[in-house]
């Protein structure tokens, strides 16, 4: 993504061209959507939070910084969104309700039902992970945003990142001994 | 190397974020060394198993809702916008009305006491001349917005005017197509306000503006004059009022809860 463009972009919405957050939609809606269904695992929770997304980011134009990053800024907003509709529906954010037909590949039945299950213990794995490591290994590897960027939209370290995101692949391996 | 450093450095490999020297070395590592490169197979493989967790594709319906929500957004704003423009004025309204009031009336004076002649007395009507209750009443009637100014600017001087004046002021504030000139005539008549008649018009007058500076100029009047018979009126108002106009209705709510209180 060009950085550059998305804060010209942001710019200009900030300034009172809002029509350009239709551009920055078209540009982020997949990833953004992404990283708010692995966090929650719930599709239509997250279709909803991508719109509460933009809607914040509409709303809260005057606080984006030119010197900043834009994703950055975006992810946090995502965040806050989440922590706060986790707060109002008092529960985890994660919800491990993963049951899209997209996962299951056009394959044989005996195929599908192997992904499946180690799809069920991959869900089990994400969801026994603290809710620290398993965001930032979404933001690693789903929305493959480098550690120091990470760690931006997180306020913290970029060693803290690597720790978390090393901590959590232990985790993972553990389960793939296991089976 | 640490074992998380050697781990983060796999991941780079990975997501090809290790430069061509950093790439080759790993790869040498690979090949030299079994147990890196078990540990090799071990993160890749935990890493690469996340891919069973892709997530979905995006509804087609969610371009549609943001342009929805946008569009709502974008009406919002240029509501606020409005509304906020008229605030700025109502922020101020201590200064504003009664201040820009008292500028106008300043350089309506100032043109006053040029354009009529003093009147000694202080008083306009019965020891006036019919002479100057005319050119009074025809300047209230002139095309020219500055010259209605003149004409309120001094007649807001006197103590006591007559009844014709009155009407007249009470005309301008209810029909005059300038709210400066019925601004400047609210004040002119708030300070004629002992007169009975004058309050009488003044309640009246509520249920003749349709602008929002004036409605809550005069809501603010009838709330410093404590004049209860205001309150039918501007409940009237109220109902008339848009229901987005969530900031002027506040305002005319709060001076009826006042009055009524009183």
């Amino acid at each position: 993504m060009d950085q550059l463009a998305d804060n010209a972009l942001m710019l200009g919405v900030k300034n009172g061209e809002l029509y350009k957050m239709g551009l920055l939609f078209d540009r982020y809606q997949q990833p953004l959507f992404g990283y708010l269904f692995h966090q929650t695992g719930h599709r239509v929770e997250s279709e909803d939070l991508l719109q509460t997304v933009f809607y914040l980011m509409l709303a809260k134009r005057h606080t984006f910084s030119p010197e900043g990053e834009f994703r950055a800024w975006m992810y946090q907003i995502a965040r806050n969104a989440l922590i706060n509709s986790a707060k109002k529906s008092n529960r985890m954010i994660y919800k491990a309700e993963f049951s899209d037909e997209a996962h299951l590949a056009d394959n044989s039945l005996e195929r599908n039902i192997e992904v499946n299950e180690d799809r069920v213990q991959l869900d089990a794995a994400i969801a026994r992970l603290p809710d620290d490591q398993r965001e930032v290994l979404i933001l690693s590897k789903y929305q493959e945003i480098p550690y120091k960027e990470i760690a931006q939209i997180l306020n913290t370290t970029e060693g803290n990142v690597k720790v978390k995101v090393y901590r959590a692949i232990q985790e993972l391996k553990k389960m793939h001994k296991k089976r | 190397m640490e074992d998380i450093e050697l781990e983060i450095k796999i991941l780079d490999y990975l997501q090809e974020r290790l430069s061509a020297a950093e790439r080759f070395e790993l790869e040498k590592l690979l090949k030299t060394s079994p147990a890196f490169a078990q540990q090799f197979a071990e993160v890749k493989q935990a890493w690469e198993g996340l891919d069973l967790r892709k997530a979905p594709k995006v509804s087609a319906d969610s371009k549609t809702n943001f342009q929805a929500m946008l569009r709502t957004f974008e009406m919002q704003q240029e509501h606020q916008s409005l509304i906020s423009r008229i605030l700025a004025i109502f922020r101020y309204k201590p200064k504003y009305n009664w201040a820009y009031a008292i500028a106008l009336l300043c350089i309506g004076a100032l043109g006053a006491s040029i354009f009529f002649r003093p009147v000694s007395n202080n008083v306009i009507g019965d020891n006036a001349t019919s002479e100057m209750q005319n050119k009074i009443l025809m300047t209230l009637n002139s095309d020219k917005t500055i010259e209605r100014i003149k004409a309120v600017s001094y007649v807001r001087d006197k103590k006591n005017v007559n009844d014709n004046i009155i009407n007249a002021l009470l005309t301008t504030l209810d029909n005059d197509p300038n709210e400066n000139v019925r601004l400047v005539t609210l004040d002119a008549l708030f300070k004629l306000a002992d007169n009975a008649k004058v309050r009488e018009g003044l309640v009246n007058s509520i249920s003749h503006q349709h602008t929002e500076l004036m409605q809550v100029a005069l809501a603010d009047a009838m709330l410093k004059l404590q004049e209860k018979r205001s309150v039918n009126p501007l409940k009237t108002l109220l109902k008339k009022q848009d229901a987005d106009d969530d900031l002027v209705k506040k305002q005319l709510e709060q001076t009826v809860q006042k009055l009524e209180s009183i």
